[in-house]
């Protein structure tokens, strides 16, 4: 969960409480004069066993600027031991101010008492840190009343700006604020300004209607949001009378956040960290914010961070701490180290760049990486990865016989090269690019057969995307007829003509992606998320509360699609044009034309009246792009691992780092050196040590969920089982003594199987399947749908689950996928007992066909047995295969 | 002296004071309000009664003019071929279409200005079963997905059901595959049965044992070294459906045909009839939220043959699936039955009953006798768990085409679904990119639990 969005605020509500709690404003004119001494006092009587072996003292930041009456630094001083690792050591040092007169130290936060410069140095254990200058202005300055500091929180507070009130998109009973409080120029535009200023009265400030409504002393839908007289209620009236300020100058300066330090290592569960965050403003000076900002831990888990931007490592990972700040975001990467010592890190085997970038991680993290799997285990696993389908008995037993030293990149470059790595790919980009019915069954098929040819000639990944998102034209290959149409449309008076004007537009299949969504909007979204892993979707609305993309980025990238249009009727063919002049998107809360403008603002040209998606496309698809190859690589990453480097892998920002971003770098690289050739990327990562490492976890790495010391067992996706299951019992598609099944598709979409081969054997050739959902898919359609293959409605990769369930529990038990296939004369099963010399050869056949291995002795007696307490032989082997198909281990890729 | 703490962290409605905060003053007076006042100053909240849902889903959108919206004084290219005629309600009438359910309206809430914008059959179907309207980057959970992860299954029965399956929309979104519905086929054609909850009949107990057996015993094996969550949560899923497998009295409520005959047939041997019967069994027997969603009802041509004449309603509707007979008289009989049949076996106040459609139709009928898609304007009905019936909220023009009077949001209706079985619509949930959710962002329909 969340920390409430206003927490950042609550330091600062503090304020209106005088003496709760101490604050930063200092006492302007101290009474009892700092005893601090130039001299260092003895050091505190506890200095931890740790910081005995200090080496090296470092205080951050380097330099401090404290700018008004308010304005504070904390501190943090971090020893660096013996052993290369670093500790929080603040709490243990002893500040000294070189003018005491100047400045003091308390509890680790630098106060200001007059102006001038000091210089501050940390020591402990007679090492002592570089000292860090600090200059102080302004100090003396009377402290002014704050819209900031002062009123957003008890908006935040007292709810007025949740979703369910003024917070919501559309306000509430004509006063909107925004949510949580991340804009605070429009919130002090809507209480101070709009509608002509009448909720706040500057000459008698008790009796403003914003005090009145929340009070309750006029009507208000809300009811009553604090007393009168409440902290809450003297903090409004102060800010009123001081004439309701905006939004100080400092505030509206802040352009960027930073957090000392930088990825820190912490040494061990319960160690803590003090996190430092410093606000960069525009004219480059920095100040230190930290008791303004919200922190938040994006895994609690493993490191936990409290209001104060105290960190506390819980058990040994990664994870990233988030600060928010007047609509800004920081993060830094926290990793925990785990509590055993390796004193000697042993030799692990490098292939390629990805291992010395995964192993290096690794090697820190004080994580050993699994072994290496065995033949078996590699060669099940690099056919569902690659093609989708377990590997057949025969070709388990070759591959584990052969005894050449290369053999593991022989079949790797084998698999690359085969028409199932072409089927697997087209259903995932199918998939990912929404192909579905609401394309009519003409633009389906054309699509799927576009996309099936970028796949199958791995045409370079940047090429076919500019082709994409500028594409315009007919969304089907062939000529529309009035036959294609469904029978209700056939004998629609002007069909003809109207047909006539589709078929004179030049055909371009790819032109679909602007069918499935339409609006210049979606189109962004899409895009976004597709091509560059970012979800831009959340700054449509609202600025986007974890990253920095606000809604003029939004609808800068949309203004590249405005004049998209979509001429056609639903259920008809379609025709994409783009007509720059005819259309314009609007910023929705200045209402005002947006001109394009890129995610990174970069300087790009327009030709007047041209297409200017053109522009869009060549920066978006782009080797100079970091996005656009990172997204990449890192969906083609997760297919294989599981999950991300970034993890989901379609949501890349600031605030959900990559567990490795030198390996994420790396492979991008890798990529736009070999000029977008994606299979150069499946190749790598496929003969990588790490791809093929056990799942088998070592005692030291067992808790590793995000750095790859070991292969994360995946679920099979829905085609996986299905023609796993096939493959396991002989039984296919269109095989003898299989049901010949195509596809069961409502009328509409019967034209789908132009695109399908002639006797299909596995669901993977499928263009598209319909679900349970309404569409009529058969049972094919139940069992895949029930397995959580993807409806194609989201362009999220999350639409394609994992998950279980009940159902799919009974479809493997009692449902006839399994026990027809198991059951059927011509089956692997009942071949093998009427052909098989003597048991042993039955349960090793059936063991490596479902399994991909041989039996154990154990196992091999245990099946026996099963076998013989059946009433018949084909009756023991159908309750053995059975067994086998509803085992884990059949069911994951492992 | 007690005081009202604003404790930031816990969840509150919109008016500020969550319940357990207002219950905490008792009857001090509360900035000038007392207890009693300022409870009535929130939104009706008469304690829930709805133990679960039957929803009656007409894919394709049925038309509100031919049957719960009836405007016989209209122009006869507005009117169509229907009569209207007066219900157990005064003042309120129907579709001659619909006789049966003409006599039960006491217990109906019926909604006529239900309103939206969108009128494709995707996307609208998203909008109202899940009560968001649809973006490209999410899918949400629909209403019986939301209502398994809540209130769970009860005696050995999964919590939602869909009959023959849950609609288009009808998914479990971004919450996850295990509260997706399960699939009960068309109880209503002749080779009914529940897939795969029975072993194949040549697997006996014993056999099922013995593979069971050798099977976890394999898990074990395979399990045992890796730390993985998702390899052993399998397991869960295994035991709920051996649990099924297992259990004869929850088995027993698919056995439609277990029904005397009279009752099949009052319910009508329809997907509709027989559908409803189904869902009522299921609903006493533990369900939680039963969909049955029949097509058909995109007329764009020949509409009122396809409504209420003889000789079938002939083609394919959005649904995906033949209409069978006219579908006015399929809905009228198996809606009024259930109604009936719940009242009588003193079910309809634990259950609520909601039949609505993705859209309305046009109100004028296009030349080719049939009426095109219409959002602006349509009805709902709500009935049982704890609705108040007999009573019509809203109005709609006297076309039909936009409403009148009290508009009512698809976002009211998921809350009012919400609130009627008790769940606190504006629980959060958080969406794969961390985005809190609320169940609903509607305010439940006061009108209904007054």
């Amino acid at each position: 969960m969340l920390n409430p969005p206003y927490r950042w605020m609550l330091p600062a509500l503090a304020l209106l409480a005088p003496g709760v709690e101490a604050t930063a404003a200092p006492p302007r004119k101290p009474t009892v004069r700092p005893r601090t001494s130039p001299v260092a006092k003895p050091a505190p009587a506890s200095i931890p066993a740790a910081l005995k072996s200090i080496r090296e003292l470092s205080l951050a930041p380097a330099s401090a600027l404290l700018e008004g009456p308010t304005a504070t630094q904390r501190l943090v001083a971090m020893a660096i031991l013996a052993n290369d690792s670093t500790v929080d050591a603040t709490d243990n040092v002893t500040f000294t101010v070189s003018n005491p007169k100047l400045a003091r130290v308390v509890k680790g936060v630098l106060q200001p008492l007059a102006d001038g410069s000091v210089r501050v140095v940390a020591r402990v254990n007679g090492v002592a840190s570089d000292p860090m200058d600090v200059t102080i202005r302004n100090s003396q300055a009377p402290v002014a009343a704050d819209f900031v500091r002062d009123v957003e929180p008890v908006l935040a507070k007292a709810g007025c700006n949740m979703t369910a009130c003024h917070g919501s998109p559309a306000g509430k009973g004509g006063f909107k604020l925004s949510l949580f409080g991340y804009e605070p120029e429009l919130d002090h535009a809507a209480i101070a300004r709009n509608d002509d200023g009448k909720r706040v009265n500057l000459k008698n400030p008790t009796e403003s209607l914003l005090l009145k409504k929340s009070t309750m002393a006029v009507p208000h839908a809300g009811g009553p949001r604090f007393k009168v007289n409440s902290p809450e209620y003297r903090a409004l009236v102060g800010w009123i009378k001081a004439g309701a300020p905006g939004l100080s100058e400092f505030e509206a300066r802040v352009q960027k956040l930073e957090v000392i330090p930088d990825q820190p290592w912490m040494s061990a569960p319960k160690a803590r960290q003090r996190l430092i965050v410093t606000a960069i403003l525009t004219d480059g000076t920095a100040h230190d914010v930290t008791d303004k900002v919200l922190f938040s831990s994006n895994d609690d888990a493993i490191a936990a961070v409290d209001g104060d931007g105290m960190v506390t490592a819980n058990r040994a990972g990664e994870t990233a701490i988030m600060v928010r700040y007047l609509g800004q975001v920081g993060v830094t990467r926290i990793a925990v180290l785990p509590s055993w010592k390796l004193d000697r890190y042993p030799v692990v085997e490098s292939r390629n760049f990805i291992d010395e970038h995964v192993q290096a991680k690794l090697k820190k993290l004080r994580v050993v990486p699994s072994d290496v799997c065995t033949d078996s285990e590699f060669i099940r696993r690099a056919y569902l990865d690659v093609c989708g389908i377990i590997p057949p008995s025969d070709e388990v037993r070759k591959f584990v016989a052969d005894r050449a030293p290369n053999k593991r990149e022989k079949l790797v470059d084998e698999l690359l090269a085969r028409p199932e790595f072409v089927d697997l790919w087209t259903t995932r980009w199918n998939d990912t690019l929404r192909n579905n019915p609401r394309l009519t069954r003409l633009g389906l098929s054309s699509y799927y057969t576009w996309i099936r040819k970028q796949v199958e000639s791995n045409r370079p990944y940047d090429e076919w995307v500019r082709e994409l998102i500028t594409a315009s034209g007919r969304n089907t290959e062939r000529e529309v007829s009035v036959s294609d149409l469904p029978p209700n449309l056939q004998s629609r008076r002007g069909v003809e003509v109207l047909l006539r004007g589709i078929n004179q537009t030049a055909p371009n299949p790819a032109a679909n992606y602007f069918v499935i969504s339409r609006d210049p909007l979606d189109v962004t979204a899409a895009t976004s998320q597709i091509f560059l892993g970012t979800r831009l979707e959340c700054a449509r609305c609202h600025n986007h509360p974890f990253e920095r993309w606000t809604q003029d980025d939004f609808y800068g990238m949309a203004a590249f699609f405005a004049g998209i249009q979509v001429r056609g009727q639903n259920q008809i063919p379609q025709v994409v044009a783009m007509n720059p002049r005819s259309g314009s998107v609007r910023h929705p809360k200045t209402n005002e034309v947006v001109e394009p403008q890129t995610l990174d603002r970069a300087d790009i040209k327009l030709e007047t009246g041209g297409d200017k998606r053109v522009a869009l496309a060549n920066w978006l698809a782009s080797r100079d792009n970091p996005l656009f190859s990172k997204a990449i690589v890192n969906r083609i990453w997760g297919h294989y691992f599981g999950r991300g480097i970034v993890e989901p892998v379609d949501d890349m920002r600031v605030t959900n780092p990559a567990a490795n971003p030198e390996l994420l770098d790396a492979l991008a690289k890798d990529l736009t050196t070999h000029n977008f050739d994606l299979k150069s990327t499946h190749r790598a990562i496929l003969l990588s040590r790490t791809y093929q490492q056990s799942s088998k976890p070592n005692s030291y790495n067992r808790e590793d969920t995000s750095n790859f010391a070991r292969f994360y067992p995946k679920r099979m996706m829905a085609e996986q089982l299905f023609d796993s299951i096939s493959q396991a019992t002989g039984i296919f598609l269109s095989a003898p003594g299989g049901r010949n099944r195509r596809p069961a598709l409502p009328g509409p979409l019967r034209g789908i199987l132009d695109a399908m081969p002639a006797n299909p054997q596995r669901v993977m050739q499928f263009p598209f399947v319909g679900g349970n959902n309404g569409r009529g898919g058969g049972d094919l359609g139940v069992f895949l749908d029930t397995f959580g293959k993807p409806r194609r409605e989201a362009v999220c990769e999350c639409e394609r689950s994992a998950d279980g369930n009940i159902n799919q529990a009974l479809t493997l038990i009692n449902g006839n996928e399994v026990n027809q296939k198991i059951s059927a004369p011509f089956g692997k099963v009942q071949m093998l007992i009427r052909r098989a010399r003597n048991s042993q050869e039955v349960i090793e056949e059936m063991y490596l066909s479902a399994l991909s291995r041989l039996p154990t002795p154990d196992e091999l007696r245990e099946a026996d047995g099963l076998i013989r307490a059946a009433k018949t032989p084909g009756e023991g082997a159908e309750d053995l295969m059975w067994s086998l198909l509803n085992s884990r281990e059949f069911l994951f890729n492992h | 002296m007690k005081t009202l703490t604003l404790d930031p962290t816990r969840r509150r409605n919109c008016e500020g004071v969550s319940r357990r905060d207002a219950l905490k003053l008792g009857a001090l007076p509360f900035f000038g309000l007392t207890l009693p006042e300022y409870l009535a100053a929130l939104p009706a909240h008469a304690a829930p009664k709805a133990e679960s849902v039957i929803l009656l889903w007409c894919a394709g959108g049925p038309s509100h003019i031919d049957s719960f919206d009836p405007k016989p004084d209209a122009e006869s290219g507005i009117r169509g071929e229907f009569k209207a005629i007066d219900t157990n309600v005064s003042g309120v009438q129907l579709s001659e279409h619909l006789p049966n359910t003409a006599k039960v309206m006491d217990k109906v809430a019926l909604i006529r200005s239900l309103t939206s914008e969108i009128a494709a059959h995707e996307q609208a179907s998203q909008y109202l079963l899940t009560g968001y309207r649809p973006l490209p980057t999410l899918e949400y959970p629909s209403y019986g997905s939301v209502v398994a992860r809540e209130m769970g299954g009860r005696n050995s029965l999964p919590p939602y059901f869909g009959i023959p399956d849950a609609g288009r929309a009808g998914q479990s979104g971004f919450i996850g595959a295990a509260y997706n519905a399960f699939v009960v086929p068309d109880p209503s054609q002749p080779n009914y049965r529940v897939e795969d909850i029975n072993p194949p009949t040549r697997v006996d107990n014993d056999r099922m044992n013995r593979r069971r057996v050798f099977t976890s015993r394999m898990n074990d094996r395979f399990a045992q070294p890796l730390p993985d969550d998702r390899v052993r949560s399998v397991d869960q899923f295994y035991a709920k459906a051996f649990d099924l497998i297992n259990s004869t009295p929850a088995k027993k409520a698919f056995e439609v045909s277990e029904e005397p005959d009279d009752v099949r047939e009052r319910y009508g041997k329809t997907t509709m009839g027989q559908g409803a019967l189904l869902a009522r069994r299921i609903v006493e027997a533990g369900g939680r939220f039963v969909t049955i969603n029949k097509g058909g009802w995109d007329t764009h041509d020949n509409i009122f043959q396809r409504l209420a004449g003889s000789g079938g309603a002939g083609r394919m509707g959005a649904g995906g699936r033949n209409g069978g007979g006219p579908l006015l008289t399929e809905l009228d009989q198996a809606y009024a039955a259930l109604l009936t049949d719940l009242s009588q076996r003193g079910l309809l106040d634990k259950t609520l009953v909601v039949l609505m459609g993705e859209f309305g139709r046009t109100p004028r009928v296009n030349p080719r006798g049939g009426r095109d898609h219409w959002a602006r304007c349509r009805f709902a009905c709500f009935a049982g768990g704890g609705v108040k019936g007999g009573q019509v909220i809203g109005r709609s023009e006297k076309d039909g085409g936009v409403p009148a009077e009290r508009p009512v949001s698809v976002e009211e209706v998921s809350a009012s679904i919400y609130h009627a079985l008790g769940i606190d619509h504006s629980k959060q949930y958080v969406t794969p990119t961390g985005r809190p959710i609320h169940l609903a962002t509607g305010q439940p329909i006061k009108e209904l639990f007054g």
